[in-house]
């Protein structure tokens, strides 16, 4: 707050006062409160009870920012609102205030702390990959929550990949990136592009734009409902819990996952069929059969049209 | 009759003129839409597989308008259970798949048409 802002609040303070207020400002701006929600809750403790009319007039903020303001400090618990026509407030003393906007912040901390927990119960449900207690520089291992993490990762696994990008899962798995940068990542890396995955009768729209030649079709069977991304058969990105509405993956660069899973793509992308080839296939057969009926049909109706020409013809004899 | 097989709507046009009936033939989709909307007839025989416009287009085009005709799908493809749904809420009375014994198709043709 600047000593010509103070000026107009209506209370005046010389240069020094102006440089406290300014101190003030920028450390409550570190206890989560916006600039502007500082700013009235400041004013308040000074000027003392206002009216939403004369906070937004005073400090020359729209009023309908002021109710939201107003509203959000509220529910931060350090103003409170007094009944009346129209409605006044006030705030709570600046050391009462300060006690609540810590609480505010060891509740958000504690919020994140659960959110941790979350997280290494996920990691104990997945098998121990070696039982070295000393981490050796392969065999990394990241937990990623939320689908930006787990995009970041993936932008720099294809964008680093020299060899290959092996992505195997079904189109249900990869859905959750429909909309997102996901697909130009795959198509933008410099390395060989392997994907198996299932392909619906409307059409790969998961994949859409990746060249049909890198596509193979997960077999239908496939009941497995995991999914994984591989770099250069040094770094794996396998995505857990893919059913649930959570973005969560896990990376690593651990040898023996990595080498395991690789196999894995390997045996299956070897026994799949190019997307091209089999829908060809299956359109030329198709195509047979249509033409194999519409040439019965005719052979029916030639017959037909062949007995009764030659009756009328025998008819007229 | 729509149908983008000419030597089968000859065929059948020939074959109903031997039993009494006149037929028009369509070998375009668009063709045989802008018949329906010109013309009046007791029913419509409709291929379902066409280049360009195909019979499903053409079986929502009749939905979307005004105008009404007993279709008896006549065609040499699989139906899907999709596109099953697209027929079954059309004016579609009765699905045949050739090949079809001619006699059937006559009686069915009379049948839808009332003749």
């Amino acid at each position: 707050m600047t000593m010509e802002e103070a000026l107009v609040e209506g209370y005046v303070f010389d240069a020094k006062h102006s440089e406290s207020i300014d101190k003030i400002n920028k450390i409550l701006l570190q206890y989560g409160l916006t600039p502007n929600q500082s700013k009235v809750y400041l004013h308040l403790t000074k000027a003392g009870e206002k009216t939403a009319s004369e906070l937004s007039k005073n400090l020359k903020i729209p009023r309908t920012e002021t109710y939201h303001l107003l509203n959000s400090l509220e529910q931060k618990g350090i103003i409170y609102s007094i009944f009346g026509k129209p409605s006044r407030f006030n705030s709570i003393p600046i050391n009462e205030a300060m006690n609540i906007l810590i609480d505010n912040e060891k509740k958000r901390v504690e919020d994140l702390e659960s959110k941790k927990k979350t997280i290494v119960s996920l990691w104990e449900t997945l098998p121990e990959f070696h039982s070295e207690k000393t981490v050796l520089p392969e065999n990394r291992f990241q937990s990623l929550q939320g689908r930006n993490s787990i995009l970041v990762k993936i932008e720099q696994m294809t964008k680093t990949a020299t060899k290959s990008i092996h992505v195997l899962g079904t189109e249900a798995n990869f859905i959750k990136f429909y909309h997102t940068d996901f697909v130009d990542y795959l198509k933008n890396t410099k390395s060989e592009l392997e994907i198996v995955t299932t392909f619906s009768e409307k059409g790969n729209y998961v994949f859409e734009g990746i060249d049909l030649e890198n596509i193979k079709k997960l077999d239908d069977n496939h009941q497995d409902n995991f999914s994984f991304i591989i770099k250069d058969e040094s770094e794996v990105l396998f995505f857990v819990n893919n059913l649930d509405t959570e973005f969560s993956a896990m990376w690593t660069d651990s040898k023996s996952f990595v080498s395991t899973l690789e196999s894995l793509f390997k045996m299956i992308w070897r026994k799949s069929k190019h997307i091209l080839e089999k829908e060809s296939a299956e359109l030329d057969e198709k195509q047979y059969e249509h033409r194999l009926r519409e040439i019965e049909q005719e052979k029916i109706i030639l017959d037909y049209l062949h007995k009764n020409v030659l009756a009328k013809k025998r008819e007229r004899n | 009759m729509i149908d983008d097989n000419e030597q089968i709507t000859k065929m059948v046009s020939t074959f109903l003129s031997l039993n009494n009936h006149k037929c028009t033939i369509a070998n375009h989709a668009q063709d045989g839409l802008e018949f329906m909307i010109k013309n009046e007839y007791d029913a419509v025989i409709l291929d379902l597989t066409m280049p360009d416009m195909d019979g499903y287009d053409i079986l929502e085009k009749i939905n979307e308008s005004d105008i009404r005709y007993k279709v008896i799908v006549l065609t040499a493809s699989n139906i899907s259970q999709e596109n099953m749904e697209k027929i079954k809420q059309s004016e579609t009375k009765i699905i045949l798949q050739k090949p079809v014994d001619i006699d059937v198709l006559l009686e069915k043709i009379s049948q839808v048409a009332n003749l």
